[in-house]
């Protein structure tokens, strides 16, 4: 099916979604508009310490509006760090699930176009993916290179791309043999764009699909590291290390991490929520 | 020939892996300068402690050395703890052992009967709550999951201690988060498997013989259910062992998933290397063992070999 017949479905599925599908869907786009409209109408800021407030707790719990989330131990707004949390896991897990997508389906392309060794070596390379958990290569990987942002977005990106590669390498595969493939080859067109123009958008969705699947687990991994202390690092926040940080005020103000572990469960229950569904109403399994 | 393959593919797969980390570690630089620093410390000193370790001659040389020492059990000295890295890894295998094996008895407890269950009642009240259940549960990491334990049983309730190890008390935070964690991806399994199962046409034979539904159920269902769910043992084995790397950490549970953090917070490259090439060895003996059993369990694909 097309990528574009599969966003028509979605569209007209979405108006007969059910109940938790419609919820999971205003809650990301509730937290969307957080991290877009946030910054525009509070001055509530990341880093601004307010020593006077120190673990403040959130409204209904005896907090005062002037925070309404809570502050942490350094009279840091809980709110504002939540959005700022939001923003960068978000991001980073979607710029991830694309940079793996990219890479896994590029792979899968080039393996079914060369065969021979190169086919070999890429199946090869898929099955030894597939039998070391991802997050001990990605430990590994930061106790050799270091820590640092860029690095860490990469070792994310690569999180899943043996499951595009799998199927780009056996869609295309497929595709050489159909008749729209076997016109555009006897015309002359060059192989690049055969595969750019023709064979990529009708292997799209089930892609999409992939990728659906891998977001809320990129987005637990990155909450993971981060949580462990060996992911995102301050002054940057993102929701798994403001858990970390959190857990040391259990007693004391479980709202620090009550809020962020909250916000990564219901991102990830929506995410695959939102997925699950997608996946029916587009008609594949 | 078969099983000899097998081996044969599984020997390289080892191989492979540890070709890798030698290459991962060498390429990070001189191994001795990142152990002793080259301001304290005269050239002698270190060339010393080169020829010491293998860190002499060529590039080969040295991996040749390297292969020696992990077929001996030298995998190096931990920088963290001042031991060799053997002792260091293997002083925290029962902990780890002890964890993973009771999460893995309550993920099957949970997910066996409730699994069978639902994929029975299939589209029931239960069944669709089974689903539910799943989704939230895979949505819910280990450690989200495992502080709220710890916020009701250790801070509100004062039932449970939060963190540590030795009494029967000190595992049951552990072994719920992993096990019920575990429970979900696992129920989902084994309710897919008998589904499937159910839907075989000697299933539909012997419900019309008139063969009674309890035996159809243990002679028909569970033999055919069987083969998918020791399919995934790989990828349980896998979840687990991540699992325990973040279970470890939240509750101060030492065992090798908290030495995996450590290690990489501390970079101690000797340790980390022991704990990848023991959960590769790990890995790849779950996979040959599934292999092997599949084709004892399964005596198609055995046929379709003889072909």
């Amino acid at each position: 099916m097309s990528l574009a017949t599969s966003v028509r479905k979605t569209g007209i599925g979405l108006l007969h979604a059910p109940l938790g599908v419609q919820l999971a869907i205003f809650w990301m786009l509730f937290c969307f508009a957080l991290i877009i409209l946030f910054p525009l109408v509070s001055n509530l800021s990341v880093t601004a310490i307010d020593l006077t407030a120190r673990l403040a707790p959130p409204v209904g719990f005896g907090g005062e509006w002037g925070h309404p989330l809570g502050t942490d131990d350094l009279g840091r707004d809980v709110l504002a760090r939540l959005v700022s949390s939001l923003q960068t896991s978000l991001l980073i897990a979607l710029g991830a699930v694309i940079i793996s997508a990219t890479i896994g389906t590029t792979i899968g392309i080039l393996a079914a176009h060369l065969g021979g060794w190169v086919d070999q070596v890429v199946v090869a390379a898929v099955d030894a993916q597939v039998s070391v958990p991802f997050i001990i290569i990605s430990l590994t990987l930061t106790a050799i290179f270091g820590n640092n942002i860029v690095l860490f977005i990469f070792i994310l990106g690569l999180f899943g791309w043996e499951r595009y590669t799998r199927l780009a390498r056996a869609m295309a595969m497929a595709s050489r043999g159909r008749g729209y493939v076997l016109a555009m080859t006897t015309l002359g067109f060059s192989w690049p764009r055969i595969y750019l123009r023709h064979v990529l958008p009708n292997i799209a969705s089930t892609l999409l699909v992939t990728a659906t699947i891998s977001f809320p687990e990129v987005i637990l991994l990155e909450t993971s590291l981060s949580f462990l202390g060996l992911g995102i690092q301050p002054p940057m926040t993102s929701l798994g290390n403001m858990l970390g940080f959190g857990r040391s005020y259990l007693l004391t103000g479980w709202w620090i991490a009550v809020v962020p572990g909250l916000a990564i469960f219901l991102c990830a229950l929506s995410v695959s929520v939102i997925g699950d569904w997608a996946r029916s109403v587009i008609g594949r399994t | 020939m078969a099983i000899g393959f097998r081996l044969l593919r599984a020997v390289i797969s080892l191989w492979l892996i540890v070709t890798l980390v030698f290459i991962a570690l060498r390429a990070t630089g001189d191994p001795i300068t990142a152990i002793f620093d080259p301001d304290s410390n005269t050239e002698a000193v270190l060339e010393a402690y080169r020829r010491q370790w293998g860190y002499t001659g060529t590039i080969f040389d040295q991996y040749l050395v390297y292969i020696r020492n992990i077929l001996t059990g030298d995998f190096g000295f931990s920088s963290m703890s001042n031991r060799d890295a053997w002792s260091v890894v293997m002083g925290r295998l029962p902990a780890t052992l002890q964890l993973v094996g009771w999460s893995a008895a309550v993920m099957m407890a949970i997910g066996i009967p409730v699994g069978a269950f639902a994929a029975i009642h299939s589209g029931g009240k239960l069944d669709r709550f089974v689903m539910g259940f799943s989704t939230v549960g895979f949505a819910l990491p280990n450690f989200v999951m495992g502080l709220g334990l710890i916020l009701l049983f250790s801070v509100n309730l004062h039932w449970l201690p939060s963190n540590g190890i030795g009494t029967p008390q000190h595992l049951v935070m552990p072994v719920l988060t992993i096990g019920l964690s575990q429970a979900a991806i696992f129920t989902r399994f084994v309710r897919s498997a008998i589904l499937d199962a159910l839907k075989l046409q000697c299933v539909v034979s012997a419900r019309a013989r008139g063969v009674g539904e309890w035996t159809i159920f243990w002679r028909h269902v569970v033999p055919n259910a069987m083969l998918p769910l020791v399919t995934i043992t790989p990828l349980l084995v896998g979840a687990m062992v991540a699992a325990s790397a973040v279970v470890e950490s939240v509750f101060g549970w030492p065992g090798i998933g908290r030495l995996i953090v450590e290690s990489v917070a501390q970079r101690d490259l000797a340790v980390l290397q022991m704990i990848v090439m023991m959960i590769a060895v790990v890995m790849i003996a779950t996979n040959l063992i599934v292999d092997l059993t599949y084709s004892r369990l399964d005596p198609r694909t055995a046929a379709a070999r003889a072909h």
